[in-house]
């Protein structure tokens, strides 16, 4: 019997069509509807409401910064000082790190397997490896905390659960893939977000509004409407009708009135990257505070674009002629650059009252800063760090962590002597999804079962990565108890 | 060499047939299954893979023959009544038709498409400099990235960020990079093209754009609205259309005129090849 094409599975239609196409003419009833969960052991802890991740492009270098190793090759003039008898901090560096320091967890037992940015970027983003035969329907897993948090949207929500920041300025940018596109991220570029919204060059409301009115007496009589590509105009009409209830939220200029005081306290006019840390930081906490429904916002730390500011690979500590060039920076410049705007960013988030009664925003937000891999413990002949997987640091804020934890330890040659917590395995980047997935009370053993592919989606990956292994299916709760 | 062999001239004439028709004779357009090209050699129980084998032979050996010319390539998949078909379908629509290509697919401009539509639509070209040299539309950019000005590569003018901003809402990326395969309309690109000044300063009643230019021109408003159909839709206003046109511009001459465009610009006509 003949299967209209609206009544295709969306394995069907994507097989027909291929992704590209099904997916801009598959109605809501052909997306995975089908989820199982596969663990009753998991427990998601909900212990956050929202959460930033922080992806510090290029790979910030360990020793210097989050898992301090004194070595030959350790500048002189770092200025060690103690956060707590495990976490040395160079007061250089991050002259604010009292700011921010305090307040943190980390785990410096991390391992990657991919050791081009490329790679780790997929994996960082989409939450697990990349894999070119299904890469077409892996959402970001941003995505997948965009669907999972639907149902608790309100109303009066206008932005996209899933926000990015200056993700434009990295060459991986991971979509909604098999799922429904109004899960996709809405991703603002700090270079141009002002020029396109922000100005007065644009269309001002009143405008809009005029416009809107025209647009909408003309689609009404538009033979479009009335022709076979109605099920594609309806698509295009929910969208514009979205765009337009977004653009008249004042909440949406609220987000990007921001005065100079705040950017200088958080470091804009001392940077002089394309995308600026510091103006993505108060996009993240002003989406925050509007409450417009953007829950899980990725700021990525881009600087300016090609591998990320931290991929030091020659003159790590290079000053003047020896600085690096182009979108390199010395970490005397991208450390300092970072750390103003995340002590920035975690003082205010700290200060600013949460949803609940006597608890701050940052206590219902949990910052995640994330990086690809590590860097070589040895300095290579140019001065530099090379990529490095074996171990690496990355850094939990607020949302239920505990301040003040380390997990993992690492000898002076940075070779992990302690994983630091309950599992034989390295955590991977694969825990760092399920540590979020966790916190916003998202059961992170489910998994997609009618995935176009047909092979099942798990929301964390434990499929061994480059050996016989599985990974563990487990958040790192450590940090939370 | 490679480029001999005739599955360099099948991949070739299928990743162009895929770009302008929007399905692929085989599909995924990267995923060829050498042996299931053949429906003469197929294995027994295996099923062939394009869904016209011989049209793609045929296509390859005349792309051979033609020496690998892409612009030869072009004219004759274009030049076919398959390509020149309307995405409306008269009569039921059957999934079955699907491989038969029995009505144009619609897809969705890509970000140089989009950004050169505007600007001929509205008459009012850009002003980008590359190497020196100027150009008036995105696509003569060797790069649009270049629109990204990123380590002085590229081209410059005012309007480079907002309408790299757009681009960007379309997927343009680094040529070095595997050509995006989205072909879905998301809100961003909404918001980008209701609010961006490269679409506000086009349609603008004041200046040299084609709507200034029309009010100036003495022409009457069935005239006007004509030409501000033809110029972004490619096609006469219907009956209907004329009367809400022409009673926007009667409320408000300047503004209605200006407000007819910026709604045909954002419509679902003007944002899809169809």
């Amino acid at each position: 019997m003949r299967k209209d094409i609206w009544n295709l599975s969306r394995r069907e239609l994507l097989k027909a069509l291929g992704i590209g196409l099904g997916a801009s003419i598959a109605d809501s009833a052909a997306w995975p509807k089908k989820f199982q969960a596969q663990s009753s052991k998991v427990t998601p802890r909900k212990s956050a409401r929202n959460v930033i991740v922080i992806q510090n492009c290029g790979a910030m270098s360990p020793p210097e910064a989050l898992d301090f190793h004194e070595s030959k090759w350790t500048a002189k003039d770092l200025d060690i000082q103690m956060v707590n008898a495990d976490f040395p901090i160079s007061k250089t560096l991050f002259p604010n790190y009292q700011k921010w320091a305090p307040k943190v967890s980390l785990v410096r037992s991390m391992a990657e397997n991919g050791l081009v940015h490329f790679a780790a970027w997929y994996h960082t983003i989409a939450g697990r490896a990349l894999n070119a035969a299904i890469v077409k329907e892996i959402p970001a897993f941003g995505s997948i905390i965009a669907m999972e948090l639907e149902k608790e949207r309100r109303e009066t929500d206008t932005f996209p659960a899933f926000l990015s920041i200056d993700m434009w300025n990295i060459r991986c940018q991971v979509g909604s893939g098999m799922l429904h596109p109004r899960f996709s991220r809405l991703d603002i570029n700090t270079s141009n977000i002002f020029d396109t919204f922000g100005s007065e060059g644009g269309d001002s409301q009143a405008a809009l509004a005029k416009h809107w009115e025209a647009y909408n007496r003309l689609s009404e009589v538009s033979p479009a409407g009335r022709s076979p590509m109605g099920d594609r105009a309806e698509e295009y009409g929910a969208h514009y009708q979205y765009a337009y209830q977004l653009l008249m939220d004042p909440r949406f200029k609220k987000m990007l009135a921001l005065t100079d005081a705040e950017k200088k306290r958080y470091g804009v006019d001392k940077d002089p990257g394309a995308a600026k840390i510091g103006l993505a930081m108060l996009i993240a906490r002003n989406a925050l505070v509007v409450d417009a429904g953007a829950r899980f916002i990725w700021v990525t730390n881009s600087y300016n674009g090609d591998n990320g500011s931290f991929d030091n690979h020659n003159n790590l500590f290079g000053r003047g002629a020896l600085a690096p060039k182009g979108p390199q920076l010395s970490m005397y410049e991208s450390a300092p650059r970072l750390d103003r705007a995340l002590g920035s960013l975690i003082e205010d988030l700290s200060t600013m009252p949460g949803k609940q009664p006597g608890k701050t925003m940052l206590d219902e937000t949990l910052v995640v800063m994330v990086h690809e891999f590590g860097r070589t413990p040895w300095m290579n002949s140019v001065e530099g760090r090379d990529h490095y997987g074996l171990c690496y640091t990355d850094m939990y804020i607020g949302g239920g962590v505990k301040p003040g934890r380390v997990l993992g330890k690492t000898d002076n040659n940075i070779k992990v002597i302690d994983n630091g917590w309950a599992h034989k395995e390295q955590p991977m980047k694969d825990h760092v999804v399920s540590t979020i997935y966790s916190a916003l009370g998202i059961d992170y053993s489910k998994k997609i079962v009618d995935t176009p592919s047909g092979r099942a989606y798990e929301y964390q990956q434990t499929a061994p990565l480059g050996g016989p292994a599985f990974i563990p299916r487990t958040a790192i709760d450590e940090l939370f108890v | 060499m490679v480029t001999t062999h005739i599955q360099f001239a099948r991949a070739t004439v299928n990743f162009v047939w895929q770009r302008l028709m929007v399905i692929g004779l085989v599909e995924p357009y990267d995923g060829f299954d050498l042996l299931r090209l053949d429906p003469k050699k197929i294995p027994a129980g295996w099923t062939v893979q394009p869904a016209n084998p011989e049209l793609l032979q045929a296509l390859a050996e005349d792309f051979r023959a033609s020496n690998y010319s892409i612009h030869h390539l072009i004219k004759s998949i274009m030049k076919s009544s398959a390509y020149q078909l309307s995405t409306s379908f008269p009569g039921q629509w059957k999934d079955a038709y699907i491989p038969y290509y029995a009505r144009r697919f619609a897809r969705v401009l890509n970000a140089v498409e989009i950004a050169d539509v505007i600007a001929q639509a509205t008459d009012t070209p850009y002003a980008l400099v590359q190497n020196g040299k100027k150009l008036t539309q995105v696509k003569q950019l060797t790069d649009p990235f270049n629109l990204a000005n990123r380590g002085g590569r590229g081209a410059s003018d005012g309007e480079q960020k907002p309408l790299y901003a757009m681009m960007q809402a379309y997927f343009v990326q680094e040529r070095n990079l595997p050509p995006p395969e989205k072909n879905v309309a998301t809100p961003v690109q909404a918001m980008v093209l209701m609010s961006s000044p490269v679409v506000a300063k086009r349609v603008s009643p004041e200046g040299t754009t084609r709507v200034a230019n029309l009010l100036r021109s003495g022409k009457s408003d069935d005239e006007i609205v004509a030409e501000l159909f033809l110029a972004t839709l490619s096609r006469q206003p219907t009956s209907e259309e004329v009367e809400v046109a022409k009673r926007l511009i009667a409320e408000d001459r300047k503004g209605g005129a200006e407000s007819v465009q910026w709604a045909l610009l954002n419509s679902v006509e003007s944002l899809l090849n169809h």
